[in-house]
This record gives structure tokens, sequence and C-alpha cells, in this order.
């Protein structure tokens, strides 16, 4: 490596010289530029020190290995990160089956108050049908009771309907009420 | 071998895949590792986290490139972000801080037991950073230009033209008269 250096090979055969040395030529151009070498001398020491070079890079250059312990070391932190997002996601199924069960609970929510609606309206429709009949059949006792009687009758079936009136209004306040929930 | 992967990931099968992919690759990575790092455990560390950068993307891998050039991308970036930790007020890009960067790399080649190889170690490390990266990685490839140039994403033209240059400097570089001598 240390014999003078000759700086100008043939312009047209440097890289050709090159690509020998790496043993990339086709076999006709190896004869092709080994003729041309063995008849120019600049040309021949240009390429013994190009070899040299390639020779000595390779044999000095470091060539390291990963040490035996690459695999387990990876393996390691891979399974790390499995169990990381394996406790995601748990987080997340969790999330999600109180997410589902909150819009189940608003659906039968839902359903109740529809029903809990229907319920009442057909109480009050049946109610008023028979405080109808009621008042009729008053109408027609009134009619035929005298003073003090009279007035009995009429206080007691006042407070008659004040407790039905309460009894049904209870009910269909209960009947009406909606949930609320939150999500903490 | 790269095909059975690339039909694992095609298939959704990230796990089985990234059990093929790890011996196939991990030596790879490790050299392209080293060949920017130039400290061996240094480019082990580097491995070890493009790996699991690879697992973690391994879903989002989409198969627009091959995928030695996306995990060979990662690597690349997983080296430059350590160098960026290692020195982070200079910037990759300065002449200044390169020349900076090869005189300290000189000086860590420390006198070993054979003169004249510690002296074209030292060659090596005054080259420019993608002729070092070229050099190093053609002799740790078994002398593969294409392997350099999948790994360094760079046309096969480009990486023989990378090498030619080094070469060429070194055997100007260890001409007597302009021989390096150690620190």
């Amino acid at each position: 490596m240390n014999a003078p250096l000759n700086y100008h090979p043939c312009e047209a055969f440097e890289h050709e010289i090159a690509d020998l040395v790496d043993g990339l030529l086709s076999a006709a151009d190896t004869g092709r530029v080994r003729s041309h070498l063995a008849a120019c001398a600049a040309c021949r020491s240009w390429q013994a020190q190009y070899a040299a070079v390639h020779d000595q890079l390779a044999s000095a250059l470091p060539k390291p290995s990963l040490s035996a312990g690459f695999d387990a070391a990876l393996n390691s932190r891979i399974q790390e990160l499995k169990t990381a997002n394996g406790r995601e996601s748990r987080r997340v199924a969790a999330d999600q089956e109180h997410d589902a069960l909150l819009v189940s609970l608003r659906q039968q929510t839902g359903r109740r108050a529809v029903l809990g609606a229907l319920a009442t309206g057909s109480v009050v429709a049946f109610g008023l049908l028979a405080l109808q009949r009621v008042v009729l059949q008053i109408a027609a006792v009134h009619a035929a009771l005298q003073g003090g009687e009279r007035l009995t009758v009429v206080c007691g079936a006042i407070g008659a309907a004040i407790a039905a009136a309460v009894i049904v209004w209870t009910l269909s306040r209960s009947a009406m009420v909606t949930p609320r929930f939150v999500r903490w | 071998m790269d095909a059975g992967i690339e039909q694992l990931l095609a298939d959704g099968r990230h796990a089985r895949a990234f059990d093929l992919i790890v011996p196939a690759f991990r030596d790879r990575v490790f050299r392209l590792a080293y060949s920017i790092l130039k400290d061996r455990a240094a480019a082990e560390d580097a491995a070890q986290e493009t790996l699991v950068r690879v697992w973690k993307a391994l879903p989002g891998f989409d198969g627009r490139a091959a995928l030695g050039t996306w995990i060979h991308a990662i690597t690349r970036n997983t080296c430059l972000m350590e160098i960026r930790r290692r020195r982070p007020t200079v910037s990759l890009d300065d002449p200044d801080a390169d020349e900076a960067q090869q005189a300290a790399a000189a000086a860590s080649v420390g006198p070993g037991a054979d003169p004249e190889r510690d002296n074209l170690l030292r060659m090596v490390e005054t080259l420019p950073r993608n002729q070092q990266e070229a050099v190093r990685l053609f002799y740790l490839e078994d002398r593969s230009y294409e392997a350099v140039a999948e790994a360094l994403g760079m046309p096969l033209g480009t990486v023989k033209n990378l090498l030619h240059r080094a070469r060429k400097k070194l055997m100007e570089l260890a001409q007597p008269d302009r021989e390096v001598k150690a620190a």
C-alpha cells in the first residue's frame, strides 16, 4: 500500500478496473480489461493499489455481531408492551361495556315512561267514566234527600273525589319519573 | 422470505409476521445501525429500539414500500435520533459539526497491535459521513452493492460511486508523504 501511487489510470478503464476488483464484470469484459492491464503499466499499478485498499478494508474494518442475549431482551420488551396493551384493551372494553349499559338503561327508561303514560291515561279515563256515573247517582239521591241528609252526602262525595284525585295523581307521578344516569 | 412475511401482513397476522421479521432482519438492522453509530453497544440498542418500533408500527404497514426499505428507514431514523440525543445542540448538517465528529471518532481509535490497520481505520474516519457509511456497510454486508443500496435507500450507482470515491481517497491518504499518523 505504500508503493508510489499512480493517480491517473486510463479514464476509460477506471470504473471497469474497480468493477474487476469487486468481481462485477462479465467474462467478456473481464477478458477485455485484463488485456488492457497487460498492456498498460499505469493502469496495472493503479489496479494493484486499488485492490490493496480493498483487501485492507475487508480485513481491517470491524465486523461486530449481535450479543447472544439480543433475542431474549427483545422478547422481554415485546412482552412488556403486550402486557401494557392488554391492560389498555381491558380498560377500553370496560368503558365500552359501561356505555352500552347506559344506552340500554336509557332505552328501557323511555319504554317505561310510554307505558306509564298509557296506564295513567287509561286510569284517568275509567276514573272519569266512573265519576260521571257516581255524580249522576248522587244527583238522583240528592233530589230524593231532605235537609241535613243532603249536606252529609254532598260532603262525603266531595271528600271521596278529592281522595281519588290524589291517588291518581300520585300513581301517575311515580310512573312518569325518568331516572338520570351520570357517568363518573 | 419477504413475500411470505408480506402475505402474513396482508392477512393481518402481525404477530406471526413479526416472529419471522426478527430473524430475517435483525442482523441487517444491526449492521446498518453500526455503520451509522460506529459503536457496537449503541448499535445493538438501536437495533432493539428499531425492532420494537417495527412491532408497534406493523399494523399500520400498508405495503406501499418494500418491507426491507421500510425497516431500514426506521433504523436510520432511530440512529439519527440517537445521534441527536447525544449531541442535542449540534445540527447534523453542520459541516463544522461533521468535522468535529470525525475528529472525535478518529481520536476514539486507540492504539492496537496492528499499526497499519489502526492507520487505515483513522483514515476511514476522515471520510465524509455518507462515504464512511457506504464503506462500513459494504464490507459488513458481504460486499453486496445491492444490500448497501437497499439499506441506505440509495440507487445502486450512487453507492458504487460513493465507495469508489472513498477508496480513491484512501489510496491518496495512504501515500507515505500523506500518511495519517496516530495522535
